[in-house]
């Protein structure tokens, strides 16, 4: 479903939104309001649009350090985890996490 | 970068994607039936002076369907709690619970929320209320008013005290609770609250009416003589003093009932934030962890169902059929008297080394008992920890950062990354980020 002309990720549907959304297609499908074929095609579509969005009207910046426990490479997908981790917002606000994991797939400036 | 951009973000993913979903939802839901009607048309030309109207109504009834999809996964997105959404109406967002947890966030809500839900105080609620229960009412009792509720613990304790006293040594006691009372002085006198400190203890061995006390009343009675001290600054006070009063009059106890009734809707919270927090994130919680919980119920279903079977069909096998029903039976009952048998003597015995851990299949949360007896498949263990294992179980209990990567370097220990279009979920609060720079030693 994410190969359409553009390719986008699949890694967004497990933040908030995407569960969101998911629950709500679940729903919608087991009160067969919709095709389960068509909640997939709107995930999909989740998953373009939320990169649009993200790339398109996003403009804040963050930085954080920490100590990195973990790290793995596969599939062009980065996969860390940091341990006590320290983020400054763009705001000069900053906090700390415990652990944090980051998954980051390569970014296409093409695909955007 | 604050939390409210998330909001307005999501806001936005919705929206597009409704947007981009329009024609989906168009094409599939009209395309089957209207499709077929089409065909249709084209052999009965009388239908199709209908079927523009058809069409419409379907059209829609599909927006209304889109609407329900919109809404409803802005409700959802709200129950998750993660940031103040634009489409919340503000003063009762369900955000209160993510708020509380992390009030370093003050984005999110107005703390005089919480005052909102305050009972009015004190004084009202004490002598006049007639059983109120405790969690109804002054479940939201915030912490200010905590304090001021504080005193009728022990007054409780006391009253309860007092009325054991009677209970066991009847019109003896009398005595003693006088004296007690006598001790406690200032409690009888609403004038002056305080000045009785300190006498109460010698006072209460002299006095004459109470020669036959016995130490456990001894002990009793300097309980409740602190307990009274504690008391004497708060609001009840005023309260409490005919009550005791009547004691000494009637001596025949008839007022313990009234004054345990009286005293229970004074039990507040005092121990930090209240419960229907709690209760909420809970429920949160458990709604997000039921897929893998579901999980294993599944798989200990199954296993159960498939020892079962093949009991039945070993203990089944060779016998003649009249006799196999009794033989399951028994089997059966068999195993359920031998699962229940050896936890009978557990609890008899005292455990003094510690926290139970229980190996019984009981609970379901534990996994190592499972993954012991299970299949030993991949998808048994729950701490699987693959890549494809980070998806939602991951976000409940772990703060992840999604998102994808410009570059990645490392000059030996030391790793730089830039990251872009993230969405950070930390401690159930998110947010987005365009670009994020990152340097971490291994």
């Amino acid at each position: 479903m994410a190969q359409q002309n553009q390719m986008s990720y699949e890694l967004y549907r497990s933040t908030s939104v995407g569960i969101a959304l998911a629950d709500t297609l679940d729903d919608l499908i087991s009160s067969r309001r919709i095709e389960p074929q068509l909640a997939m095609k709107i995930m999909g579509t989740f998953d373009e649009s939320i990169a649009k969005v993200l790339n398109d009207k996003v403009k804040a910046r963050m930085s954080f350090k920490g100590h990195l426990d973990t790290y793995r490479f596969c599939d062009e997908v980065w996969t860390f985890v940091i341990k006590d981790i320290h983020f400054k917002m763009e705001n000069s606000s900053t906090f700390d996490a415990e652990k944090i994991k980051i998954v980051a797939c390569l970014a296409k400036e093409k695909a955007a | 970068m604050t939390n409210q951009l998330v909001g307005d973000v999501y806001a936005e993913i919705i929206k597009e994607v409704i947007k981009q979903s329009a024609e989906d939802f168009e094409t599939t839901g009209v395309g089957q039936g209207t499709l077929q009607e089409l065909q249709a048309s084209g052999h009965a030309p009388f239908l199709s002076t209908s079927l523009p109207a058809q069409l419409k109504i379907r059209l829609e009834r599909l927006s209304q369907r889109k609407r329900g999809c919109e809404n409803e996964w802005q409700t959802k997105l709200t129950e998750h709690g993660v940031a103040q959404m634009p489409w919340d109406p503000k003063p009762e967002t369900r955000a209160p619970a993510p708020a509380a947890a992390h009030p370093t966030n003050a984005t999110n809500l107005p703390p005089s929320q919480y005052a909102s839900y305050n009972t009015p105080p004190s004084t009202a609620a004490n002598g006049n209320r007639v059983k109120a229960e405790p969690g109804t009412d002054h479940q939201y009792t915030g912490l200010p008013n905590g304090y001021v509720h504080n005193g009728p613990q022990p007054q409780g304790g006391s009253a309860r005290a007092q009325q054991l006293i009677q209970q066991q040594y009847g019109a003896s006691a009398n005595a003693s609770l006088n004296a007690m009372q006598r001790a406690g002085g200032g409690l009888a006198l609403p004038g002056q609250p305080q000045q009785q400190h300190g006498q109460p203890r010698p006072q209460g061995l002299q006095l004459p009416g109470q020669p036959q006390q016995t130490q456990q009343q001894y002990a009793m009675q300097q309980q409740q003589q602190a307990a009274m001290q504690r008391q004497q600054p708060q609001l009840h006070q005023q309260q409490q003093q005919p009550r005791i009063k009547m004691e000494n009059s009637s001596p025949q106890l008839p007022q313990g009932p009234f004054q345990q009734q009286q005293q229970q809707p004074n039990y507040s919270q005092t121990d930090g934030a209240d419960d229907a927090l709690g209760q909420w994130q809970a429920l949160l919680a458990e709604r997000r962890a039921v897929s893998p919980e579901q999980r294993q119920q599944a798989d200990r279903m199954m296993r159960d169902q498939v020892m079962q079977s093949s009991a039945d069909l070993e203990s089944g096998l060779m016998l003649p059929l009249n006799e196999l029903s009794s033989s399951k039976r028994q089997k059966r009952g068999k195993t359920a008297a031998s699962s229940s048998k050896p936890r009978q003597p557990r609890s008899d015995i005292p455990q003094l080394d510690g926290v139970a851990d229980d190996e019984d299949e009981e609970k379901p949360d534990v996994k190592e008992e499972d993954d012991a007896d299970a299949i030993n498949s991949d998808l048994d263990d729950p701490d699987d920890d693959g890549p494809n294992g980070m998806g939602d179980e991951d976000d409940e209990h772990g703060d992840t950062i999604l998102c994808t990567y410009d570059k990645v370097q490392r000059v030996k220990n030391k790793w730089k990354c830039t990251l872009k279009d993230g969405i950070m979920s930390v401690g159930k609060k998110e947010w987005v980020f365009h670009k994020g720079t990152g340097e971490f030693e291994w």
